[in-house]
């Protein structure tokens, strides 16, 4: 699928994100009447709206003397990346998956012309967990108590919410990690646990809901997404961190042809730069991020410290690219999962 | 009321009738009606005032604004639209108006996600047509024209197909006869074609405003649900359920139901209370 | 004055100014952007194509459609000239409620209705709880799916027969039944026959409606390949996960098929108008 392997080209737009900030143009005349406008994945919408996008608004004040506009649209990161590639003119995506990232540089439209760099990369992190109902009535501890007949799993659709994907790699990861990379292993677990979805809501926000709504026993799903169930209903919903999971790396980028278009590269460039300073940074854990210096050994800086769990990186399964085509690409096994199993749900 | 056939003689009773009128009253109440209530129950469930505080939000009202100013924009030019193919197709002989009769329909035939998608294609900017109308500055896809076109098509037909039938029926003779008096051609149409045409048209239109109300699956894909600005009511609706604002979302939708409910009953009975003062001047 | 016939011939500037705008405004609404679908399905060659529509779960879907719009469109021909014989022909309390509430699934916007559909027969609700424990759950289910589209469709059949049961002319049943005819020969040997064009349109509407919806089924189906996801849905997952092709193969395949019903049925209706 993806010819060059992502996480390089990852790397190297993190040093131009960092580099790239600092030769921000100011020019006072136009930073009057600034708009910026973000495409955030949903998961990314209680922190964007309440500590993000206010925070962004004081610090430019405090050296521009104005308030910059906003405009927002919160989707699903593969609705949002399919949004900005069939042309939607965001100035800075916020996104949930590499994928969705590597798809939109694909399309160049996140390079300036005669540039070979673009401003993206990491903007935090997180850890996939499975969430319970108050009191975890289902005892619910590990990957594989999600395979039992009596649980119900409710899953965003992986096909549509980039998010998602990091679920599947997850489970995926965790099986093949622990009998030794063993891709039947690691497929059956799958296979066992897509056989107990009740329902593939259409973003990760939906499949909340969904759960919310009283369907399923657990939900497989970021751990700042919990974070975001539990404020907004006020349920004591629990987050389960299985023995092993996944570290998921959030993407971020500039989209160069709508900054170009908007004449704001000031306020979108600095508010790039924003997202990883402290201020941020620390407005991201207190939303069940976790922040950027998270190494895969130290868990204990997440949001719900579980002392035996250890984290995996994507790069450890292969990196993004190759465990997307894997699953997910055209031979890939995620469609042959339900073909095996010929559709029989038996999720209740 | 007014073609009522003598009571009696359509009265079918007996076990048969009492049966099937049961049946069919059920099948309503648990489909429809239940529903509904359901709907209407949760959107109050936090009293009044809670209800009323939804649609104080710069969003809500920003989101039925741009609803209303889409729908109006799309019921305006499909009634203009509908009303000059009714007339192409029952006043001028062309070849392939057949074709074009049928194919008027296909937006019938579509998915609304697929309505969006082939708006994307086209008219988004890195579409086929969408590519040379955004160098001239002017944005489609993700814009409000885009918004307004989905509108437009998802409800091409339903003035059309409303006004077809009378103009078809009450043929030409009465503008031609107007014409051969020496009437105008605007004068026949405002004096002799649309008194005639007048209910298809209004019910057309408000057929027209009631789905485009509604519409999600083509705004879903085409307009990128910035909030406040490409956000329409139903977008709305879909991200309060995705951000557990459940009363919130049925409040947003009781509205959007109610004015599409009361439109379409307020132009059935308009129509059945001006048909029977007519009757009745007819025979007086 | 002129001896032409008024508007028929004439090919004066109001006529074709009215005919050119009328066209272009059909071709940038409806016919490029058809183009535009057939094209990107196309694009990649016809091998692409017949390749995306033999994935088994694009077949799946495809195929649960169908069946589905097949069931709406025979479930309301058969429900919806019933009630509007009930509404016609017989009076009970609340009728003219009734009838005034038969239009609203055409109010509710679509998205809504799978909402209502949720709260009211979802896993949290009584209803809910009660239909699972008895072995019917609804919501995520099949059965769910086909109760969703089933609201939508509702007024179709009804709106399309009802005036024309109220037109149909009684001497004619009158004169069965006096020649002895028993409810169900007249039924069938007079009214129906009338009545049919009107319950094909309706059924045909039905069918498009559900072949073609999503809304409403988006939070009631669960979306499982092979199970419960619908070829919109399908259709959906394509567009969103970068696979246009896909999608624009499968919504071809829907769009067809639903075109060609509609076209069925046309041509059914004009005969039957001829033949009178």
């Amino acid at each position: 699928m993806m010819p060059s392997p992502a996480e390089s080209w990852m790397r190297a737009t993190v040093a131009v994100v960092l580099s790239g900030c600092a030769q921000a143009s100011s020019k006072p005349e136009d930073v009057r009447e600034m708009t910026l406008r973000i495409a955030a994945a949903s998961g990314f919408r209680d922190v964007c709206r309440l500590r993000l996008l206010p925070g962004f608004a004081d610090h430019w004040k405090a050296r521009h003397g104005v308030r910059p506009k906003f405009e927002e649209s919160y989707a699903s990161s593969g609705s949002l990346t399919r949004s900005i590639d069939s042309g939607f003119d965001a100035d800075v995506a916020l996104l949930m998956s590499v994928g969705d990232l590597d798809r939109l540089a694909k399309s160049n439209i996140l390079r300036q012309a005669g540039s070979r760099s673009s401003i993206s990369g990491i903007i935090a992190r997180g850890r996939v967990v499975i969430g319970v109902r108050p009191g975890n009535p289902k005892q619910i501890r590990s990957w594989d108590d999600l395979a039992r007949d009596d649980v119900g799993v409710i899953l965003a659709d992986p096909r549509v919410s980039g998010g998602s994907r990091w679920n599947i790699f997850a489970i995926w990861g965790a099986a093949q990690l622990r009998d030794d990379g063993s891709t039947a292993s690691a497929r059956d677990l799958l296979a066992g646990i897509t056989r107990r979805v009740v329902t593939f809501e259409s973003s990760s926000r939906l499949s909340l809901a969904a759960f919310a709504r009283g369907a399923g026993d657990t939900v497989v799903t970021a751990e700042s997404e919990l974070h975001s169930l539990r404020t907004r209903t006020g349920v004591a919903y629990e987050t389960v961190v299985p023995a092993r999971t996944l570290r998921m790396d959030l993407p971020g980028c500039l989209i160069e042809v709508s900054v170009e278009k908007h004449g704001n590269r000031a306020v979108a460039e600095e508010f790039f730069a924003y997202l990883n300073e402290p201020e941020a940074q620390a407005a991201f854990q207190e939303f069940g991020f976790a922040a950027m210096e998270v190494e895969a050994e130290a868990p204990t800086r997440f949001d719900t410290p579980t002392a035996k769990s250890s984290l995996f990186t994507i790069e450890e399964l292969g990196g993004w690219p190759r465990l997307n085509d894997e699953i997910f690409g055209e031979t890939g096994v995620w469609d042959g999962l339900f073909i095996a199993s010929n559709g029989r749900g038996t999720a209740r | 009321m007014t073609r009522r056939s003598p009571p009696g003689a359509r009265k079918v009773n007996g076990l048969l009738g009492n049966v099937l009128t049961t049946a069919v009253v059920t099948w309503f109440l648990v489909l429809v009606l239940m529903p509904a209530l359901s709907l209407v129950r949760g959107a109050f469930a936090n009293g009044l005032a809670a209800f009323a505080a939804i649609f104080a939000a710069v969003e809500t009202r920003r989101a039925l604004g741009l609803t209303l100013a889409v729908t109006l924009a799309a019921a305006a030019a499909n009634a203009i639209f509908g009303l000059g193919m009714a007339f192409v197709l029952t006043r001028q002989r062309f070849r392939g108006a057949t074709l074009i009769e049928g194919l008027i329909d296909l937006p019938f035939a579509v998915s609304p996600i697929v309505a969006g998608l082939m708006l994307v294609l086209l008219y988004g900017p890195q579409g086929l047509v969408g590519r040379s109308l955004e160098s001239i500055g002017l944005q489609v896809a993700f814009a409000w024209p885009g918004m307004v076109l989905a509108s437009c098509f998802v409800t091409l037909p339903l003035v059309l197909r409303e006004i077809l039938p009378v103009l078809r029926e009450c043929g030409v003779d009465q503008e031609e006869a107007a014409r051969t008096l020496g009437a105008s051609r605007g004068r026949i149409f405002w004096q002799v074609t649309l008194p005639a045409i007048r209910w298809g048209l209004a019910y057309g239109i408000i057929l027209t405003i009631a789905r485009s109300l509604g519409e999600f699956g083509a705004l879903l894909v085409v307009a990128g649900n910035v909030l406040g600005r490409t956000q329409t009511a139903t977008l709305l609706v879909h991200d309060q359920v995705e951000n557990f604002d459940l009363q919130g979302a049925q409040a947003v939708s009781v509205a959007l139901a109610a004015t599409s409910f009361l439109l379409l009953f307020g132009v059935e009975s308009l129509r059945k209370r001006i048909a029977a003062r007519e009757d009745t001047e007819d025979t007086a | 004055m002129s001896q032409k016939p008024a508007f028929k011939s004439s090919a004066d500037a109001v006529t074709l100014l009215t005919r050119g705008a009328s066209l272009s405004y059909l071709g940038v609404v409806l016919l490029l952007p058809l183009a535009a679908l057939g094209f990107e399905a196309l694009r990649p060659g016809p091998r692409v194509f017949f390749e995306a529509l033999s994935d088994p779960l694009a077949r799946y879907a495809l195929g649960l459609s169908f069946t589905l719009a097949l069931a709406m469109a025979v479930v309301n021909a058969v429900i919806g000239t019933a009630t509007a014989w009930v509404l016609v022909h017989r009076d009970f309390p609340g009728k003219a409620l009734m009838n005034s509430l038969i239009d609203l699934p055409f109010a509710v916007p679509t998205v809504v209705a799978g909402l209502m559909l949720v709260a009211l027969y979802g896993p949290s609700s009584t209803m809910g709880l009660l239909l699972e424990r008895n072995g019917v759950p609804l919501i995520y289910h099949r059965p769910g799916v086909a109760v969703a589209l089933l609201f939508v469709t509702y007024p179709f059949v009804i709106r399309s027969v009802q005036p024309v049961w109220l037109e149909l002319d009684p001497a004619e049943e009158e004169a069965a039944a006096t020649l002895g005819a028993n409810h169900w020969t007249t039924f069938f040997a007079v009214t129906l026959p009338a009545l049919r064009p009107a319950v094909l349109s309706g059924a045909a509407l039905a069918f498009s409606r559900a072949l073609g919806e999503f809304g409403g089924i988006s939070l009631v189906a669960g979306n499982r390949p092979l199970d419960t996801q619908t070829a919109s849905l399908y259709v959906y997952g394509a567009i969103e996960g970068d696979r246009t092709q896909v999608a624009a193969a499968v919504s071809i395949v829907l769009l067809a098929a639903s075109f060609a019903v509609l076209l069925i049925l046309n041509s059914l209706q004009n005969n039957a108008v001829k033949l009178d």
